[in-house]
C-alpha cells in the first residue's frame, strides 16, 4: 500500500519536473555560507561532509538557515553532541530530535527512516559500511530531499560526498595565558568534493564574539593573528 | 442536550502516588510539579513550580516521580466501582470520569442524591483498594478531604468532586466548583439555568476545561472581554470573522451550547479493528502490542476520511468469558499513542484486578463510536502546524518502531553548571500528544512540561505554544533556554559542541614536566604547558582558569573541581577540570 503510494508519488514528480523552481531543491543557508555553495544553499538529496578541528560546528552552522526556516533536524548516532552549542549555532531545537547509535547493520534502515521525517540529518558513519548501504540511503535522500551532513567525516571508502567542506587553522580569540576566556573562532574554510566548482575558501568567524556566524573581514584577515593575542582583532570583528 | 455528570478526583496524580494522612507531596514530571496533595497546597505549593521551588516552599515535601500508568492502575477499581452503577462511562484520563446521568440519576432517585451515591461508591472503592493491600492512603485520618457527608469519605486522603449539569462544558465547571466547595454541585436542568450558571465565570475556564490555550484566553482577557456572558453576547458572525473557527467553538460553549453534537460523524459499522487470539495470552505487554497494530489500522483508516477519533471503545475477553469494555473520551482526538496508552492502562488494570482473570486473552478490540472532522491538524494555513513537522511526528513514531520507544529522544531544556546538563534527552515516543493529553480540569497541570516530549506538537500546535510561554518558558520549550534567568558558575558562550560522556582523563603538565594543581584557595601550580591525551601529548598555546565549582557541598557526594579552557598549539580547544589531583577533559570545541 505505502509502497505503490511512493511510486504514485515519483510518477507524479517525474511528470512535473520540469516545473519545480530551482530554488525549490535548495534548502536555505545563512547568508554568510550561500556564497560558498552550489546553488546557495543545501542542494536537497546531497551528502556533505565537514571536516577538521571544526566539523561539528560547520555542520551545524550549514544547516542553521534550513533548520530556521522550519525544516526538522534529525541527529543519528550522536549522543554526546553538546545541545547548547547545537541552539547556539542557530538550529532550532524545538525541531530536532535525535536518535540513538543503531547497529551498524541497522544503520542505513534508520538514516532513510530519518530522512524521511527530516529534511536535515547529521549522522556518524559507522567504520565499515556497506558502499551498497551508503547507496540506499543515497537514493531515499534524493526520493525525500533531504539533506545529510556527516560531520568529522574522514576519508571511507565507498562514500562520495557531494560536498566536502574542510575547515583548517581554527584561532581562538579572547583567550589568553590564565586569562579571559574563548570568545570568538576564526577557521579556515573550504569548500569541495565533486558536486563543488573549483574549490572555495573563506575565512570565518564561527562564531565571532557576539554568537553570530559571520565572515572575517579582509583587513583582519590579512594580518598574521596568534591565538593569543586577538584584541584588537575582536573590536574589529564586533 | 445531554446531562452529564463529571467525576473528577483533583490532584489525582498525588492521591495514586499514595499521600500518606496530611504529608506534603508533590508528583513532579520533567522537574515541574504537576500535581500536588492538600498539604503542599497548604504550604503554598503550586502546580507548575519547578521542583526546588516546591522545596523552598515546603522543605519536607516528599516528591514523588510522574508515572502515568500507575495512575490509570490506581484509577481502575474506582472506575470498576462506578461502572456497576453506571454501566456506560467515559473516561478522559484517570481521575476524570463522564457519564450521562439520565438513567443513573432516576434509578437514584434525583441528580443531589446520585451525586452523594457516586462520592460514597468513589470513596469505598478507592478505600477497600487501600485494605487490599495497595500501599497508599493508610488509615490516619485525613480529615475534611472527602466531599461525602459518608463517613469513609472523611477518613481516606481521596478528594471526589462532582458536577451534574448539561453538556460536557458546564459539567466541567460545576465539578471544578464542587471541588472548591467540598461538595457536589448540581446546576439545574434547562439552558436558561446552564446559562445563567457559566455566565459569571471568566474566561479562563476556557482554557482549563475545554482546552483553549492561553494565548486565546489572554486575548479575550486583553480585549475587555473578561466574563463568559461577555464573550456570550457578542455576534457570532464578528466572532468568527475577528477569531476562525476558534472563537466560534468559544462563542458556542459560552452561550451554553456544547460543542459535541454539530461536530461529530456517524461511525461506519465496519470501522474498527480487532485481533483474535488463538492461544490465549496471559501478559499485558504481547497485548499492548497487538493493541499498538489496531490503534495504528484504525488511526490509518480513520486519518483516511479526514477524521479522528475522539470516542474510543475498548474491548478484550478472555477464554473464560470474562469481559472488559471502557469508552475512552478524548476532547481533541485520540492518536496512535494515545490509544495506545489507553489500551495498556485498561488492560494492566483489569488483569491486576483483585483475584485476576480466570484465562488468558483471546480478543481484543478498538471501536471508534465518534470521530469528527480533524480539524486541529490541517496543514498550517494560518501559521498552524506544518507538512514538515507531520513527517517529523510520523518518522519519530515508526523510529520507536524500529529501536526502541527510548531510542528517539528530544532535548528539554534543564539548565546547571556541566555542559552535559544543560538540557534533558526526554523519549519522544509512546508519550501522549500534549494536545491531546490535557483534558478537561487538569489540564493545566498535564501540560506543563510535557510539549517537548513531542516535537511534531512542539512546533506547530497554537496549544502547545501557549503552553511553552505559560509555563514560563523553560521545561516546556527547548528554543528558550536563552530567556531564561542566567544560572550561576554556569559555562560562557560559545559551549562546546562535542562532549566526553564521562570525561576523559588527561594529564595537564607545566613546562617542568609536573602535572598542574589548584590548591583549595584557587592557586595554580604552575601555567599548562603540555595536555597528553591518548599518549599523544601537545602544547598547550592558551589558557584560562582556573574557575572553582563546588557542586553540593552540602552533602556527601559534593565536588570541589577547578575548570580551565585550553587551547592547543594546533586550535582546538578543551574544556578541561582538574579534580583530586586529576585532569578531566569534559568537552572539545570541535
Amino acid at each position: 500500500m505505502a509502497r505503490a503510494g511512493v511510486s504514485l508519488d515519483d510518477a507524479v514528480r517525474e511528470r512535473f519536473r520540469p516545473t519545480v523552481m530551482a530554488h525549490e531543491q535548495v534548502l536555505p543557508a545563512l547568508e554568510v555560507l550561500a556564497d560558498l555553495l552550489p546553488g546557495r544553499g543545501l542542494q536537497r538529496g546531497s551528502v556533505i561532509a565537514t571536516r577538521g578541528p571544526a566539523a561539528m560546528s560547520i555542520g551545524l552552522a550549514l544547516m542553521a538557515g534550513a533548520s530556521a526556516a522550519g525544516s526538522w533536524l534529525g541527529v543519528v548516532g550522536l549522543p554526546s553532541i553538546g545541545l547548547s552549542a547545537v541552539s547556539e549555532l542557530g538550529i532550532a531545537l524545538e525541531r530536532v530530535f535525535l536518535v540513538a547509535a543503531p547497529p551498524p547493520q541497522r544503520w542505513a534502515e534508520t538514516v532513510a527512516a530519518v530522512a524521511d521525517g527530516a529534511e536535515l540529518v547529521l549522522a556518524r558513519v559507522p567504520a565499515q559500511l556497506r558502499a551498497s548501504d551508503m547507496r540506499r540511503v543515497q537514493s531515499r535522500l534524493s526520493t525525500r530531499g533531504t539533506v545529510l551532513v556527516l560531520a568529522g567525516l574522514d576519508e571511507q571508502a565507498g562514500i562520495q560526498p557531494d560536498l566536502v567542506v574542510g575547515t583548517a587553522a581554527p584561532q581562538w580569540e579572547g583567550i589568553n595565558d590564565g586569562q579571559g576566556r574563548l570568545l570568538a573562532r576564526q577557521v579556515q574554510i573550504e569548500v569541495g568534493g565533486r558536486r563543488a566548482g573549483r574549490p572555495l575558501r573563506r575565512l570565518l568567524w564561527l562564531p565571532a564574539s557576539d554568537g553570530s556566524i559571520s565572515a572575517v573581514t579582509t583587513i583582519t584577515a590579512s594580518r598574521p593573528t596568534s591565538a593569543s593575542g586577538g584584541g584588537d582583532l575582536l573590536e574589529q570583528a564586533g | 442536550m445531554p446531562r452529564l455528570v463529571t467525576l473528577w478526583f483533583p490532584q489525582w496524580s498525588a492521591v495514586a502516588a499514595g499521600v500518606q494522612g496530611d504529608e506534603p507531596l508533590v508528583v513532579v514530571h520533567a522537574n515541574r510539579v504537576v500535581a500536588v496533595s492538600p498539604a503542599g497546597e497548604v504550604a503554598g505549593v503550586q502546580i507548575g513550580l519547578r521542583r526546588r521551588e516546591a522545596q523552598a516552599r515546603c522543605s519536607g515535601v516528599r516528591i514523588v516521580h510522574h508515572d502515568p500508568d500507575r495512575d490509570a492502575r490506581r484509577f481502575e477499581p474506582v472506575v470498576r466501582a462506578i461502572a456497576e452503577l453506571v454501566p456506560s462511562l467515559e473516561i478522559t484520563e484517570p481521575g476524570l470520569i463522564t457519564f450521562a446521568s439520565r438513567g443513573p440519576s432516576r434509578y437514584a432517585g434525583g441528580d443531589v442524591v446520585l451525586a452523594e451515591r457516586v462520592v460514597a461508591i468513589a470513596v469505598q472503592a478507592f478505600a477497600g483498594q487501600d485494605s487490599v493491600g495497595q500501599a497508599g492512603v493508610g488509615q490516619h485520618g485525613v480529615g475534611q478531604h472527602g466531599v461525602g457527608q459518608h463517613g469513609v469519605g472523611q477518613r481516606v486522603g481521596v478528594r471526589v468532586a462532582v458536577g451534574i449539569a448539561e453538556g460536557r462544558f458546564a459539567s466541567g465547571i460545576a465539578a471544578r466548583r464542587s471541588a472548591l466547595r467540598g461538595e457536589p454541585c448540581v446546576i439545574a436542568a434547562g439552558r436558561a439555568a446552564t446559562v445563567d450558571f457559566l455566565a459569571r465565570f471568566p474566561v479562563d475556564v476556557l482554557r482549563d476545561v475545554a482546552g483553549f490555550d492561553a494565548d486565546f484566553t489572554g486575548l479575550l482577557r486583553r480585549l475587555g472581554i473578561v466574563r463568559l456572558e461577555q464573550l456570550a453576547a457578542l455576534p457570532a458572525t464578528d466572532i468568527l470573522a475577528r477569531f476562525g473557527n476558534n472563537g466560534i467553538r468559544a462563542h458556542r460553549l459560552a452561550s451554553g451550547d456544547d460543542e459535541r453534537p454539530p461536530e461529530t460523524h456517524p461511525v461506519p459499522p465496519e470501522l474498527f479493528a480487532e485481533r483474535v487470539f488463538e492461544d490465549a495470552v496471559a501478559q499485558v505487554e504481547p497485548l499492548v502490542f497487538a493493541g499498538r497494530q489496531c490503534a495504528e489500522e484504525l488511526h490509518q483508516a480513520i486519518t483516511a476520511r479526514g477524521s479522528i477519533c475522539v470516542r474510543l471503545v475498548i474491548e478484550a475477553e478472555t477464554d473464560d468469558g470474562e469481559r472488559t469494555e471502557r469508552v475512552w473520551y478524548q476532547p481533541a482526538g485520540l492518536r496512535v499513542a494515545t490509544m495506545v496508552e489507553r489500551v495498556r492502562w485498561q488492560l494492566d488494570g483489569w488483569v491486576r484486578q483483585p483475584g485476576g482473570l480466570n484465562g488468558g486473552v483471546v480478543l481484543l478490540r478498538l471501536t471508534p463510536v465518534e470521530i469528527k472532522a480533524d480539524d486541529g491538524r490541517q496543514l498550517g494555513f494560518w501559521g498552524g502546524r506544518t507538512q514538515a513537522d507531520e513527517w517529523a511526528q510520523r518518522a519519530i513514531t515508526r523510529l520507536g518502531g524500529l529501536l526502541g520507544p527510548d531510542a528517539v529522544t528530544v532535548p528539554v531544556w534543564r539548565g546547571g553548571r556541566e555542559p552535559s546538563r544543560h538540557y534533558d534527552l526526554i523519549p519522544a515516543v509512546d508519550r501522549p500528544d500534549p494536545d491531546t493529553v490535557p483534558s478537561p480540569v487538569t489540564k493545566r497541570s498535564k501540560r506543563i512540561g510535557t510539549p517537548a516530549t513531542t516535537p511534531g506538537v512542539a512546533a506547530g500546535s497554537a496549544a502547545s505554544r501557549s503552553a511553552a510561554s505559560r509555563s514560563a518558558a523553560s521545561a516546556s520549550a527547548p528554543g528558550q533556554a536563552a530567556n531564561d534567568p542566567p544560572w550561576p558558575g554556569q559555562l560562557p558562550k560559545p559551549s562546546p559542541s562535542q562532549l566526553f560522556l564521562p570525561a576523559e582523563a588527561c594529564i595537564v603538565e607545566d613546562d617542568g614536566g609536573r602535572t598542574v594543581t589548584v590548591s583549595g584557595r584557587g592557586f595554580i601550580s604552575g601555567a599548562p604547558a603540555t595536555l597528553s591525551r591518548n599518549q599523544r601529548r601537545v602544547r598547550v598555546a592558551a589558557w584560562a582558569g582556573p574557575w572553582p565549582i563546588e557542586e553540593r557541598w552540602w552533602e556527601a557526594g559534593g565536588r570541589r573541581r577547578a575548570r580551565f579552557q585550553l587551547v592547543t598549539e594546533e586550535g582546538v580547544a578543551y574544556l578541561a577540570a582538574v579534580e583530586a589531583g586529576q585532569w578531566w577533559l569534559d568537552a572539545m570545541y570541535a
